[in-house]
């Protein structure tokens, strides 16, 4: 059965409404995702299932595509940690491999490796202190702007930065990575 | 301990997320500025205590951000409301018609022979020559919005005032009064209180009272 040009044109309107959503919301939400499971290729397969999932939506009945997106994409990363403790990590090792999308060629093993260590060290904070490092040092936001998305304040935000960057720095001391 | 890692630790952030983050959302298409709304707008000199130019109905304001409860519109026309009651002088003797050598003229009603121009009744905000006085004025409405934007928080005013302003034409000896409404718009850059000064968590110590041996303001 054919649509109505009526619905054609609705569901071409809802197209350019995701893409603008995407463009938009689309940094804001991977580094959300991020927070919660510290592995960048989740969080973007995250953004991309939320989106996908979006597009199958009937536009006119979300009414605020960010929270629906963020819902979608944490529920979707959470059935992804819960596989991945059932399956034993399977795919711990394609993981770890170097990303195809990466600026540039890591041949710097020490770089790599620090990196490394600061993954480790974002592993062990909590969830909200990855928030704050990941909005600000990832998106390049302003503490206003992060108590804003966060429900909170700019003092309180700047605090939870201090503490986070005060344990990570603890962390990567305690590994002994030097500049 | 970790003060050598914590100054290390921005550069090494912003670096460790660069390369984390997917090359699709790095593109710069993804760049959202740091604000809702920036207003691009101009504040307007006071039309009433300059010379008004010959569109001087009709100077604009342009905003692009409604401002208010009261809903005041993005492009206010000031003098939007020409309530004014044109008014010839009343009787007697207009101001003295100056002749071509700035001699007064006697009035016709002394001489009968004075330039009919002169004496036309009908007067328009064309003529260059005319005073400009404001009678008085108040402010309706005043509004204060600050607005986040990538160079730092800026704070929205927006006033709202009425004007009483008379134009006089002394070739003529015709005025108008003219009540104006006016929106004035400013930006004012504003100091950004998330950016603490010094420490992040200030030293209890500080707000403790001075020793007795520093006294007391």
């Amino acid at each position: 059965m054919s649509d109505s040009p009526s619905d054609a044109e609705r569901r071409k309107r809802w197209s350019l409404e995701i893409e603008a959503v995407y463009r938009e919301q689309g940094r804001e939400l991977w580094a959300l995702f991020y927070a919660q499971c510290n592995n960048p290729d989740w969080a973007y397969d995250a953004l991309q299932e939320s989106f996908v999932r979006l597009q199958e939506q009937d536009g006119e009945r979300i009414r605020e595509p960010r929270a629906w997106l963020l819902r979608v994409g944490r529920n979707w990363l959470r059935d992804v940690a819960r596989r991945q403790r059932v399956a034993a990590k399977p795919s711990e090792g394609l993981d770890n491999l170097p990303r195809e999308d990466a600026e540039e060629p890591r041949h710097d093993l020490e770089r790599e490796e620090r990196f490394e260590q600061v993954r480790e060290g974002l592993d062990q904070l909590k969830e909200p202190d990855r928030e704050v490092l990941v909005l600000r040092y990832a998106l390049g936001w302003s503490s206003v702007r992060i108590a804003e998305v966060l429900e909170s304040t700019a003092s309180a935000i700047d605090m939870r930065l201090s503490r986070a960057r005060k344990r990570l720095a603890k962390y990567l001391d305690s590994t002994g990575t030097r500049e | 301990m970790t003060s050598n890692h914590e100054s290390q630790l921005e550069p090494l952030l912003v670096e460790f997320f660069r390369a984390e983050m997917p090359a699709e959302l790095r593109s710069p298409e993804f760049d959202v500025p740091d604000a809702k709304a920036v207003s691009e707008t101009v504040t307007v000199d006071d039309a009433h205590v300059a010379h008004l130019p010959a569109d001087a109905g009709s100077p604009v304001v342009v905003g692009s951000r409604p401002t208010g409860p009261s809903g005041l519109a993005v492009v206010v026309v000031v003098a939007a409301c020409l309530l004014a009651v044109v008014f010839t002088i009343p009787g007697g003797p207009a101001t003295p018609v100056r002749d071509s050598d700035g001699v007064a003229a006697s009035s016709d009603a002394d001489t009968g022979d004075a330039a009919p121009a002169a004496l036309e009744p009908a007067f328009t905000l064309e003529t260059d020559d005319v005073f400009v006085e404001r009678v008085d004025g108040r402010v309706e409405t005043f509004g204060a919005e600050r607005i986040e934007t990538s160079r730092g928080p800026v704070e929205l005013r927006t006033v709202r005032e009425t004007s009483n302003v008379s134009v006089f034409n002394p070739e003529t000896g015709n005025g108008v009064d003219v009540t104006s409404e006016v929106l004035d718009i400013e930006i004012v850059p504003i100091d950004d209180p998330e950016e603490p000064v010094g420490d992040e968590f200030p030293d209890p110590r500080d707000d403790a009272p001075l020793p007795p041996e520093f006294g007391s303001p």
